[in-house]
């Protein structure tokens, strides 16, 4: 929860007018203090449960609903442990959490879940990260509106009021540039995560992951039409794992055992949708107030974004060379113009599929 | 600055220049006050200054998100597109100044109007003011949503927003003012015929000056921080939105840059307001 500034202006109004106005300069840079978090040495690989890579945290991009599916098998498994890992903490992202990409610079994460429109703009920035996977092959950012005033695609936003979340800033203007739409054509409201002000006409549309609100609207009554983003000119990947150049460099084997544990955790995922959903409702994500009806809708649409022809091939988590031309060309319209190797390495999940083809598995 | 105590009957009674001072001696006080007010102003950018530096090397924030002075400084004046950047940074502001500004002279003037009724009666405010003390306690991001499907998302809300952060430390500051006038002075209004009106006219109101001007230097920078959540929450314009978004787009120099110059902005208004304070005492004669 994002706290109340208002609070720190409330004080004994000497002590304002001397530190007061100083005081609060600092206060609002204490929410990115950062703390120093440890990694083991990590080129050799590990013996099986041998808690040689010790506990890692890594940085969701979203509270924890199905999103994170994989994970939670991975974990509940014990696919981590295996891997040689003593555990891993899951933190939960969310509106109000700083970014993987910041977390991962400070050190108070060493790996991430984030999306290439985020990554990019910061790796531009001189933030030395690395793409490493992806597990949505097409990105789920849609704009979901009403059946009764329907928006099917990007130019029906023309003249209408769209609610969009100011952490989504770079993919909306990427969608608006994709679709040559001057931005003050349309009305943008800054909204939260929360689609009510969709239901009470305040706005026309709202910047929705597909696998998400959509579903909740139709199933709190309120039928809903919806466009892709990744169907109209941005064809991105998403919860895309995110690391530091030196992890790469340093922690090869750890890494890869850590990518070796979030295949098996997906290829599990991807085929027990109704234990999914149960191990989100009921442990993963028990405080969020969730229904297993709801995340076993999310977790089937999901697949779709999960399981391609492509991934059924390869392996999940891999991109082709196809799918890597096309985020490059995507992000270049979304405003950030990178080239391949400053952005993804994907030789790590190469390796690890060529040194475990049975981590290669049927997939529906 | 210093509430008026008792023993200066003389002060809310003859409001005015005071006597057996001249117009060249006011003139003197006046730039005396000017100086005194910006000493502090000077001391509080160069602890800010010093905070800002000594904060990122104490908890070791990296580079690429901690910015210190000197960038912020790079970034605005000495790149290729420092003239951007600039126009860029105090558009924002200007938008905020708007929005601060509108909360500010509403919450300040409800204040007055609530403080001057409180004083009048007692019961009304045994009534009222636990109101005052629920809209503050309340976190305002819980409360802006509310605030939105109210007033919109126009100049209203935050008008509303920013009047609601003002109003309450400028409420209980005022009726202090205004009860802490002198006893004496009261009862020889009282004497002379005069009612409860001609006691908060005459007395009351001239003698918690110093406490309005007080609530005044307060809200400003209450004022700023509610125009910014506003934006953040409600308008989607100005520097609160720009900070939210440069964080999203990992541009964090922007973020820096508009916390500097909206810091450094407040400090100006806080400043400005101090002067008039002083200049407005001196003239009264109740310094």
């Amino acid at each position: 929860m994002p706290s109340t500034p208002a609070a720190s202006v409330i004080g004994r109004r000497s002590f304002l007018r001397w530190s007061g106005l100083a005081a609060g300069a600092v206060g609002g840079a204490t929410l990115l203090a950062a703390c120093g978090g440890g990694s083991d040495a990590g080129s050799a690989p590990a013996a099986p449960g041998s808690n040689a890579y010790g506990r890692e945290a890594i940085q969701l991009s979203w509270i924890k609903n199905t999103e994170f599916a994989g994970e939670y098998m991975a974990d509940s498994r014990g696919y981590y442990r295996e891997a040689g890992f003593e555990g891993i903490d899951l933190l939960a992202g969310g509106s109000a959490s700083t970014g993987v990409e910041a977390n991962l610079v400070s050190g108070n994460c060493w790996a991430g879940l984030s999306a290439p429109a985020l990554t990019a703009p910061a790796v531009l920035q001189g933030a030395p990260l690395k793409i490493v996977g992806a597990t949505y092959q097409k990105n789920p950012f849609c704009i979901v509106s009403g059946a009764g005033n329907p928006i099917p695609e990007p130019r029906a936003m023309i003249g209408k009021r769209i609610g969009v979340q100011d952490s989504n800033d770079q993919v909306w203007n990427g969608l608006l540039r994709a679709n040559g739409i001057d931005p003050a054509q349309i009305t943008r409201v800054p909204v939260q995560f929360d689609a009510a002000p969709l239901t009470t006409g305040e706005i026309d549309g709202y910047l929705a992951y597909i696998t998400n609100e959509p579903n909740s609207l139709t199933r709190r009554g309120f039928p809903n039409t919806t466009f892709l983003f990744a169907d109209h000119g941005l064809p991105l990947v998403a919860e895309t794992v995110t690391v530091l150049q030196e992890t790469i460099d340093n922690e090869r084997a750890k890494l890869k055992a850590f990518l070796r544990a979030e295949v098996r955790g997906w290829n599990d995922a991807v085929r027990d949708i109704p234990g999914v959903a149960r191990l989100t409702v009921e442990t993963y994500g028990r405080d969020l107030g969730l229904d297993i009806p709801g995340q076993v809708k999310e977790a089937t649409d999901q697949n779709a974004l999960v399981v391609t022809d492509d991934t059924r091939a390869n392996g999940l988590f891999t991109m082709t060379d196809v799918l890597v031309e096309e985020n490059l060309r995507a992000l270049s319209l979304a405003g950030s113009t990178i080239a391949r190797e400053q952005l993804f390495d994907l030789s790590l999940l190469t390796e690890v599929y060529a040194e475990d083809p049975s981590l290669r598995v049927a997939l529906p | 600055m210093s509430a008026p105590t008792d023993d200066r009957p003389s002060g809310g009674l003859a409001p005015g220049v005071a006597p057996g001072r001249s117009g060249g001696g006011f003139a003197r006080e006046a730039l005396a006050a000017v100086a005194r007010r910006l000493a502090p102003v000077a001391v509080s950018l160069a602890v800010i200054l010093v905070l800002w530096t000594v904060f990122l090397q104490v908890f070791g924030v990296r580079a690429l998100i901690g910015k210190n002075p000197w960038d912020v400084l790079e970034w605005l004046f000495l790149l290729p597109a420092s003239a951007a950047n600039r126009a860029q940074v105090l558009g924002d502001l200007g938008v905020t100044f708007v929005d601060a500004g509108i909360g500010y002279v509403a919450g300040l003037v409800a204040a007055a109007l609530a403080a001057s009724v409180f004083v009048l009666s007692r019961p009304l405010e045994q009534a009222l003011m636990p109101i005052a003390t629920l809209l503050r306690s309340v976190p305002l991001v819980a409360m802006t949503p509310l605030i939105v499907l109210a007033f919109g998302r126009g100049l209203t809300a935050t008008g509303v927003i920013g009047a609601i952060v003002v109003f309450f430390p400028a409420l209980v500051t005022m009726v202090f003012g205004l009860r802490s006038s002198s006893p004496w002075a009261m009862e020889l209004v009282t004497v002379y015929g005069g009612g409860r009106l001609s006691r908060l006219r005459r007395v009351m109101l001239p003698s918690a000056v110093p406490a309005f001007f007080a609530a005044a230097r307060v809200g400003v920078p209450a004022a700023m921080v509610g125009a910014l959540m506003a934006e953040w929450l409600a308008t989607g314009r100005g520097s609160g939105t720009r900070m939210i978004t440069a964080v999203a787009g990992f541009r964090y120099i922007e973020m820096w840059a508009a916390v500097t110059v909206v810091t450094a902005a407040c400090v100006a208004v806080y400043a400005l307001v101090g002067i008039i304070e002083s200049l407005v005492v001196a003239r009264m004669g109740l310094d």
